[in-house]
């Protein structure tokens, strides 16, 4: 199991009067090599909450989180950067590409961080930029090109590592209908390859993308969705139905 | 209901961005201070009668008098329109809101009617308190007995009043030709927009490094024989060359070694000059515009301390040679007491002058990094998600800060160590020329500047790593 979320509860403590206010309210579901699941929910369902843990940016107020079999909050705060950036990839959805660094610079730079050799990194960028095509494009600065290339850059600065698990949140949701499907197309393709994915995203059609989706709400997995072999446009309609059933009501579905 | 709205609004406008408007009202009401004490002594008829060379004392006064509002205009104006640039949002969303270009005219002119109030309130204020004092200081300093009483009189306040408001009303109507000039949703992209590459790097390093070689080669080779043309013509180039060299040669220097074998090595040079090239893309005049500020403070307090040390000297030769010329013809009607008001009152005008150099030096110094603060803010928001620890991006945006803050210092250090030649002459002509006095509060004063700019530093680093970390 690459990765096992297990009794995940998150509080947050309002500023003032110190509310606790529940977002997560104990998740539980493990992911395999080579999934890619979707965590759909509407907002305030608690989905970027579970993305931040996920990704070691907060740490949970109870419930255990194993990356590979690693407690990561046995992890040191120290080290936790270098585990972010060596062991997980993220797309976010507005990109969070640096507009002081070109294309290139922003796609190596993960690598730079952790120290690889100049002729590695060229080795590595090339043929993910060649396969997202945005290859001619790596000289430019963010600001210049179309966001659908940003979020393909951002693609491209997620995997130049060759992460574990790769985080993806709502990577379609600044996008249009073109580029989303040309970046889910790309997901697709990685995950073909044996890249495994958890997305988090409130649309249905990019849902119908992962392998299996998990429907949260009010903090809580309320449902399940297996794609099991189906096509997508198979998949889709099943969401749809899952999705309504789940507002009538929380059903559990197999 | 409407009657109430604008004014409510200009209330929050200023409230809620206390933290851009309280240094700029504590700046200004400073100035204001400075400047009623400058005017209480040009307009206190019965100083003039009833001391000795009290005459005298007011038209030096009366020099800064009129050239502290030279001064004050560009710098009010800088600081405003970076005070506008930050609101920009805000004032889009009152355009897009439905208020049009007059309400927020009138909306700016409250803003800044409330804010002439207060700084006259407490520029005046503090300077009837200040003005006794330092007229007693004065006078101990002349050796005059003080018996003689401080009245207070309604003149100064009037000339303060006059000439804040001018400049205020010269702020109202840049912001509202702003205001008018921009379109609400460009007003709201104007935060995130990327900039262009800058064109001319290589012209303006060039012109820029040649200018300021002409005014150093000026001041080094006709020092001893300048004029007020020649001092004049250095000022420019070095204003010129400032500009070219911080534009040009510093983006260059930049550029080389982002194609360097470190930047792709090391991480923290990584973050650091792609940082600093987007900081001097931007924002190259800001750092000019510090480091020449510092340039007035600098040479006014090395002037004042030349004077200070020197009296001492020249009063004794003059004393001298008043009393060696008793026996013959009496070629002189120059008294001691005339030449210790004369540089009594020089270096009591030159302290004005230094304290305000040094505000608006401050001030610039705190706009540029409140602003950059919050910039970098998401920059570093990002690098950290992306994996950059704590403790690097604390070490990262330290290492960026000081160099920001270095470049205007060691420029500012650079250009008066050249100008040591102007200086010489200009302490040559009221007889300072000991060379110890002249070398001693050169360096006096250059201690003093960096200390006082550390500080600054010191502070402004806290408030940024608060805001990036």
């Amino acid at each position: 199991m690459l990765l096992t979320v297990d009794g995940l509860v998150k509080e947050y403590v309002t500023r003032f009067g110190g509310r606790r206010v529940p977002a997560l309210r104990g998740v539980s579901f493990s992911v395999e090599q080579g999934e890619f699941v979707a965590v759909m929910g509407e907002s305030g369902s608690g989905k970027t909450t579970l993305l931040t843990l996920l990704a070691a940016l907060d740490r949970p107020t109870d419930g255990r989180i194993l990356l590979n079999g690693e407690d990561m909050a046995a992890i040191p705060s120290r080290a936790l950067s270098a585990f972010r950036r060596d062991r997980l990839g993220f797309i976010f959805q507005d990109c969070n590409l640096l507009d002081t660094l070109s294309l290139r610079e922003n796609i190596v730079f993960p690598l730079v961080l952790a120290g690889t050799a100049r002729s590695e990194m060229e080795a590595r960028l090339l043929p993910l930029t060649g396969r997202l095509g945005i290859t001619p494009l790596l000289e430019k600065f963010p600001y210049e090109v179309s966001g659908g290339e940003r979020q393909r850059a951002a693609a491209a600065r997620a995997l130049i590592t060759r992460p574990d698990l790769l985080l993806a949140d709502e990577p379609t949701g600044a996008l249009d209908s073109g580029s989303a499907a040309q970046l889910l197309g790309m997901l697709d393709e990685c995950n073909a390859e044996g890249q495994t994915t958890v997305m988090v995203t409130h649309s249905l059609d990019a849902a119908s993308h992962a392998s299996r989706v998990l429907f949260l709400r009010d903090g809580l997995i309320a449902g399940e969705a297996c794609r099991e072999g189906l096509a997508r446009a198979d998949f889709y309609p099943r969401l749809a139905a899952c999705q309504t059933a789940l507002q009538q009501g929380g059903v559990r579905l197999a | 209901m409407r009657n109430t709205l604008l004014p409510r609004l200009a209330l929050r406008g200023l409230y809620g961005n206390r933290r851009l408007y309280l240094p700029f009202l504590l700046a200004t009401a400073f100035m204001a201070m400075v400047y009623f004490v400058i005017a209480a002594f040009v307009y206190n008829e019965s100083f003039g009668r009833s001391i000795p060379n009290g005459g005298n004392i007011q038209i030096l006064m009366s020099v800064g008098y009129f050239l502290m509002p030279v001064v004050l205009l560009p710098f009010l104006v800088y600081i405003y329109s970076y005070l506008l640039k930050n609101r920009s949002r805000e004032l889009a969303l009152y355009a897009i809101l439905g208020l049009g270009r007059r309400h927020i005219a009138v909306i700016l002119l409250i803003e800044n009617t409330l804010c002439f109030a207060l700084c006259i309130l407490l520029g005046a204020g503090g300077g009837a308190l200040v003005c006794p004092l330092v007229f007693r200081g004065l006078l101990a300093a002349l050796g005059i007995p003080s018996g003689i009483v401080w009245g207070l009189s309604f003149p100064p306040l009037l000339a303060t009043v006059k000439v804040f408001a001018a400049c205020f009303a010269v702020l109202v109507v840049i912001g509202v030709w702003r205001a008018a000039r921009t379109q609400p949703c460009s007003l709201l992209r104007e935060q995130t927009q990327g900039e262009r590459p800058m064109r001319g790097r290589l012209l303006a390093a060039i012109l820029g490094s040649s200018c300021l070689f002409a005014a150093y080669f000026l001041s080094l080779t006709s020092g001893r024989s300048a004029t007020l043309a020649s001092f004049t013509l250095a000022l420019l180039l070095v204003i010129l060359g400032t500009y070219g060299v911080f534009t040009g040669v510093i983006a260059e220097v930049l550029r080389r070694l982002r194609k360097g074998p470190r930047f792709y090595t090391d991480a923290s040079e990584f973050v650091v000059v792609s940082g600093l090239q987007h900081r001097l893309r931007k924002n190259a005049a800001g750092l000019v515009n510090i480091c020449l500020f510092g340039c007035a403070a600098l040479f006014t307090l090395c002037c004042s301390l030349c004077v200070l040390f020197g009296q001492g000297a020249v009063i004794a030769r003059v004393g001298q040679t008043i009393t060696n010329s008793q026996s013959g013809i009496n070629f002189t009607n120059v008294t001691v007491e005339d030449i210790t008001m004369m540089f009594t009152t020089l270096a009591f005008l030159g302290v004005f002058f230094v304290l305000v150099f040094l505000a608006c030096t401050s001030l610039v110094l705190y706009y540029k990094q409140l602003s950059e603060g919050m910039e970098d803010a998401g920059r570093f928001r990002i690098l950290r998600s992306i994996g950059l620890s704590d403790e690097m991006t604390v070490r990262t945006a330290r290492r960026q800060l000081r160099v920001v803050f270095l470049l205007p210092l060691g420029g500012t250090l650079l250009h008066i160590a050249f100008a040591t030649p102007f200086l010489s002459t200009f302490m040559g002509l009221i007889s300072i020329d000991t060379p110890l006095v002249l070398y001693g509060s050169i360096a006096l004063s250059m201690l003093v500047f960096a200390l006082f700019y550390l500080i600054c530093y010191q502070i402004t680093i806290r408030a940024y790593l608060r805001t990036v970390a």
